[in-house]
């Protein structure tokens, strides 16, 4: 997938002067004039990183950032600042408000390329990374404890744990491999996990970090924000949001662990324990997974909901959503359950009438397919 | 922070040539040479050497507003302006002079720049402002005066054969309550 970088200026010369840059990076840029066109085509693209001017008319760069870092949506895209406003006072205003980096203008290609190469890979495309690979994730935590229930938690993924128990350490251990994450105490010894996230992104490779702040500790939350941290997350740590956080903020494909195309069907595999959470992921996918499998010249898919513990409004709505896409794209679906599955059947309008197969070889007979 | 900066011609002046030589420098790839400098007094004639060009004149203005205040006239004449743009963005001038638009959005980005590089060497003095957004003036005969500014002056560079015109207009309220900051 190509690294996409959304310029937002009023100016044809720098939307020109900017694609020129890049012209050999392989890069994607996407343009707006302004910062109302900017934070939608930012909703739209979720760019991987904005080049963003101050002056402009309709709305500035100012107030385009300060609602870009307010909307959660949005905040984690890194936005480097490129702008003839670079008074000392002004530029420090602006850094507070979280960016990455600040250009002046006049600027030359090669600081743009080096100053936003810091940040984001320019030289070859992006290989997309899914959870069925292995990946080096870097703690630093001083509480053994909760370095165990991360290790612990997220022990079902192929992910290799590297542990520090401070930041002098933590960056030590940084600097001796690449890690595709880190995940940083910000209740460190003098602010150290701050110090240390500048020190990681002052390196040459881009590597997310995400703080790990006590919930009710709102002005370290406010200033990790601040600062550019690209992601947060709350102690007591909720290990699946953890997990989930991390694979988007490294740009995960999670479809794997849901999704399976086999000999004659695709699979949908819905987990034992599903939270609304990620019946939220899944459906995420299905809309992609739908044309993939049509793509591929697949007519059936079997939704495997053996391991639920019953129906709920929210698989409910789930299911409803792939046999509507699949629907739409004409084909057919067949739904495996179990005991508590069939009980709950009778139990809600829209499951009524809904066949319950008991295994995967009666859905796929039912479907008009020889079994596997 | 004082007025007294105003009296100080080569405060300015070095201000202005930074700003400037730096812009052309790194955005055209180009050295440039200041070859006429005037500070215009009240009842002065205010003309620039691009006055009487036949082919027509295409300016940037950009306003800055705060401690400062003031308004940045960048200017050149229209086939100076093609050349310009031509070689600031890679392309033939042929591709550059297809309409106005693109030679015009050349010529207020460099006005940006420029103004913009002016004001931030006020702005880290203590003399804050903002900049407004760059409008675009095309014409024959184009004569910029002003009645308010406590100080009028008007540079001419030399880039190779092309002349490049800023004018300035400014002045100052040290007891300003909108500092102009951001």
């Amino acid at each position: 997938m190509k690294t996409r970088i959304l310029t937002v200026d009023d100016s044809r010369t720098v939307h020109i002067l900017v694609t020129k840059a890049f012209r050999e990076c392989g890069v994607e840029i996407l343009k707006a004039s302004n910062g109302v066109e900017g934070l939608s085509v930012a909703s739209k693209e979720d760019p991987d990183l904005i080049l963003l001017d101050v002056t402009m008319p309709v709305m500035d760069g100012v107030e385009m950032l300060t609602r870009l870092k307010g909307d959660p949506q949005l905040k984690h895209i890194p936005v480097v600042m490129l702008t003839a406003e670079g008074g000392r006072d002004a530029v420090m205003k602006i850094a507070k408000l979280g960016i990455r980096d600040y250009i002046v203008k006049p600027f030359s290609e090669d600081k743009l390329l080096e100053k936003v190469g810091r940040i984001v890979d320019l030289n070859r495309e992006v290989k997309s990374k899914t959870i069925l690979d292995k990946l080096a994730v870097l703690v630093v935590e001083d509480k053994p404890v909760i370095c165990e229930a991360i290790q612990t938690g997220l022990s079902h993924l192929p992910w290799e744990f590297t542990v520090a128990s401070g930041a002098p350490e933590g960056f030590e251990k940084f600097q001796d491999r690449d890690f595709d994450l880190v995940l940083a105490s910000l209740s460190l010894a003098d602010e150290s996990g701050f110090e240390l996230f500048k020190k990681i992104q002052s390196a040459k490779k881009r590597t997310p970090v995400i703080g790990m702040v006590v919930k009710s500790d709102s002005e370290r939350q406010h200033k990790a924000m601040q600062v550019g941290f690209d992601g947060l997350t709350t102690k007591p740590l909720d290990i699946v949001e953890l997990e989930m956080r991390s694979c988007r903020i490294m740009g995960i494909d999670t479809s794997p662990r849901y999704f399976k195309f086999e000999s004659n069907h695709m699979l949908v595999k819905i987990p034992a324990d599903p939270s609304p959470a990620r019946l939220a992921e899944i459906d995420g996918f299905i809309a992609d997974k739908v044309n993939e499998a049509v793509d591929s010249g697949y007519k059936v898919v079997v939704i495997d909901a053996s391991e639920s513990k019953g129906f709920d409004v929210n698989l409910i709505k789930l299911i409803i959503d792939i046999m509507n896409s699949c629907r739409d794209m004409s084909l057919k679906t067949g739904i495996v359950g179990n005991e508590a599955i069939k009980r709950d059947e009778n139990n809600f309008e829209e499951t009524k009438g809904w066949k319950i197969c008991d295994s995967l070889e009666e859905a796929l007979s039912d479907a008009g397919l020889p079994n596997g | 922070m004082t007025v007294e900066i105003l009296n100080n011609a080569s405060v300015i002046k070095n201000m202005v040539i930074h700003a400037v030589t730096d812009v052309t420098k790194t955005m055209l790839g180009r050295s440039s040479e200041l070859v006429n400098y005037r500070r215009i007094q009240q009842g002065e004639p205010s003309e620039s050497s691009l006055v009487n060009d036949e082919s027509g004149v295409v300016y940037g203005n950009v306003g800055f507003a705060g401690i400062a205040t003031g308004m940045v006239y960048f200017g050149m004449s229209q086939s100076s302006a093609v050349n310009v743009a031509a070689g600031m963005l890679g392309m033939t001038t042929t591709e550059v002079s297809d309409g106005h638009s693109l030679v015009n959005d050349v010529v207020g980005e460099l006005s940006n720049m420029t103004a913009g590089a002016f004001k931030n060497q006020l702005c880290d003095k203590g003399y804050h402002c903002r900049l407004s957004i760059p409008s675009i003036i095309r014409g024959k005969y184009f004569v910029v005066e002003g009645d308010e500014a406590e100080l009028r002056e008007i540079y001419e560079f030399k880039i190779g054969e092309d002349l490049l015109v800023f004018e300035l207009f400014m002045k100052l309220d040290p007891d300003s309550g909108d500092d102009g900051r951001l």
